[in-house]
């Protein structure tokens, strides 16, 4: 019986790790994507307004005042989203695959090996994260990107990068 | 063909000239350390190579294939390459270790990579070029591109019985004793127990030496030809998988010892009647550490690190071990 619930006890501290791990992960590429979309409709708006200058016809110009709002609104309300507070982050997406590995029918010695293993698994996660995180706390230059690293190396002897 | 003929002159010579140096060394002073990458850098258009030129991460979805006996791990249905060129293949006996290698690849932000960002992907393609480099005929280029036929990394392994970190006792005057008495109530049940492992594969029962500094001072350390013939023959029943999570193990805690505890600990049957989970074989590792901290406190960037680390090492050899 106590080895069930410290078995149950070390996949909660797996789950956990998981989504800490992951989430981290996915906050970053969200972002990322977030960035990549707003540039995408940017240049569509911009796109659109050239288009709006060259038209002639004054209805024609009209018809395009829709589109371009719509994206300014979409920009806009991508410009607001904030990936840390998106909720589907809080949960592992995988969890149906581990479960089902997990309680494969087996031996009862394997399965007592295994209910074993899932502590070490969640030490592994738990750790790696914990590195990480610290790496890149004591070297903060770590993950800058090439535009932000010019800027601070300009920056260094009274510099300014220009503007775009 | 003047050139070819002058070519494999040249090489020919600076072979003999190898074996002449070498034969004239210590044979331990001729091995090269390990743990220091040796793999030549080469060209092959590898994702695992990719990942290591560009840093940037270039697919969206990772997915486990499974056929027959096993599951290949896939980047955008792609399967991924170790660095020798063979497919990411795990047997579905290490389904758990595929599961979280396909976490590994789909935890990763995309911002940058770096190479301790996948610590099970390099044991497990480690684990299938080893194997791949071991099958007989194989090309020379290629052992020297992963470090080392076995025989050669096995010896280069035996040094580190040597100076065990398990076998090195400090003085009693040190720490008011508290450390040295810690030592001897960890280290002296696994020293006898690891004894009695180590003697099946020889005629009579072994003694390990160990490092005492009360007894021996500051010295070097070395274990008999018996001693050392009965590991060898131990590291020769493993096979390649163990032998390079055993590999990864004693690189990490610096301790032969060790590995033998989390490879025994992780066995189907295991022979050595001692099992220690992953925590007890990180602090056996680390006790000296532990009281130094204790003592004079932790140096940020640098304890925090070195202990995180440490055990996420030990954790993955683990789960590369482990196999139902």
């Amino acid at each position: 019986m106590s080895s069930r619930s410290e078995a149950l006890s070390s996949y909660k501290a797996l789950i956990k790790a998981l989504v800490r791990s992951s989430r981290r992960a996915r906050i970053a590429q969200a972002a990322e994507d977030n960035k990549r979309q707003i540039t995408l409709l940017t240049y569509k708006k911009i796109n659109a307004v050239r288009q709006q200058a060259q038209e002639k016809d004054a209805k024609s110009k009209i018809k395009l005042i829709p589109q371009i709002g719509a994206l300014t609104k979409k920009i806009e309300s991508l410009k607001n989203q904030d990936p840390a507070k998106f909720k589907k982050f809080l949960f592992y997406g995988n969890v149906s695959q581990l479960r089902e590995a997990l309680l494969r029918d087996a031996q009862p010695e394997t399965l007592i090996k295994r209910m074993e293993h899932i502590r070490d698994l969640a030490g592994f996660v738990q750790n790696q994260l914990e590195y990480e995180q610290l790496v890149e706390r004591y070297n903060p230059g770590l993950n800058m990107s090439q535009n932000e690293n010019v800027k601070r190396t300009a920056a260094r002897v009274g510099l300014h990068v220009p503007e775009n | 063909m003047i050139k070819v003929s002058l070519r494999k002159n040249t090489l020919a010579f600076r072979n003999n000239g190898y074996v002449l140096r070498s034969s004239l060394c210590r044979t331990y002073a001729s091995l090269s350390p390990l743990g220091v990458d040796q793999t030549v850098e080469n060209n092959l258009q590898t994702e695992t190579n990719r990942l290591a030129k560009t840093f940037t991460k270039f697919w969206d979805n990772v997915t486990l294939n499974s056929d027959n006996d096993a599951l290949t791990v896939a980047l955008d249905n792609k399967p991924i390459r170790t660095s020798l060129g063979h497919t990411l293949t795990v047997p579905k006996s290490r389904e758990l270790l595929a599961i979280m290698l396909k976490n590994e690849w789909s935890s990763l932000p995309n911002l940058s990579i770096k190479p301790h960002s996948l610590p099970l992907t390099s044991i497990v393609s480690r684990c299938i070029d080893l194997e791949s480099v071991s099958k007989p005929g194989c090309d020379p280029d290629l052992v020297s591109k992963i470090g080392g036929d076995r025989v050669k990394l096995s010896e280069a392994l035996l040094r580190y019985l040597d100076t065990d970190t398990l076998l090195c006792f400090s003085p009693h005057a040190e720490y008011e004793g508290t450390l040295r008495s810690a030592q001897n109530e960890m280290y002296l049940p696994i020293i006898s127990a690891i004894e009695r492992f180590l003697s099946k594969f020889s005629s009579g029962p072994l003694r390990l030496q160990v490092l005492d500094a009360d007894l021996h001072g500051l010295r070097g350390n070395a274990q008999s030809e018996e001693v050392r013939e009965a590991a060898r023959k131990y590291l020769n029943t493993l096979n390649l998988w163990d032998f390079t999570v055993f590999e990864k193990t004693v690189l990490t805690t610096k301790s032969f010892i060790c590995a033998i505890l989390l490879l025994e600990s992780k066995a189907k049957c295991s022979s050595l009647n001692m099992k220690l989970s992953m925590e007890e074989i990180a602090k056996c590792a680390t006790l000296e550490t532990i009281y130094q901290t204790d003592r004079w406190g932790e140096v940020e960037d640098t304890h925090d690190v070195d202990k995180r680390d440490v055990r996420r090492n030990i954790n993955a050899a683990a789960i590369v071990a482990y196999e139902e």
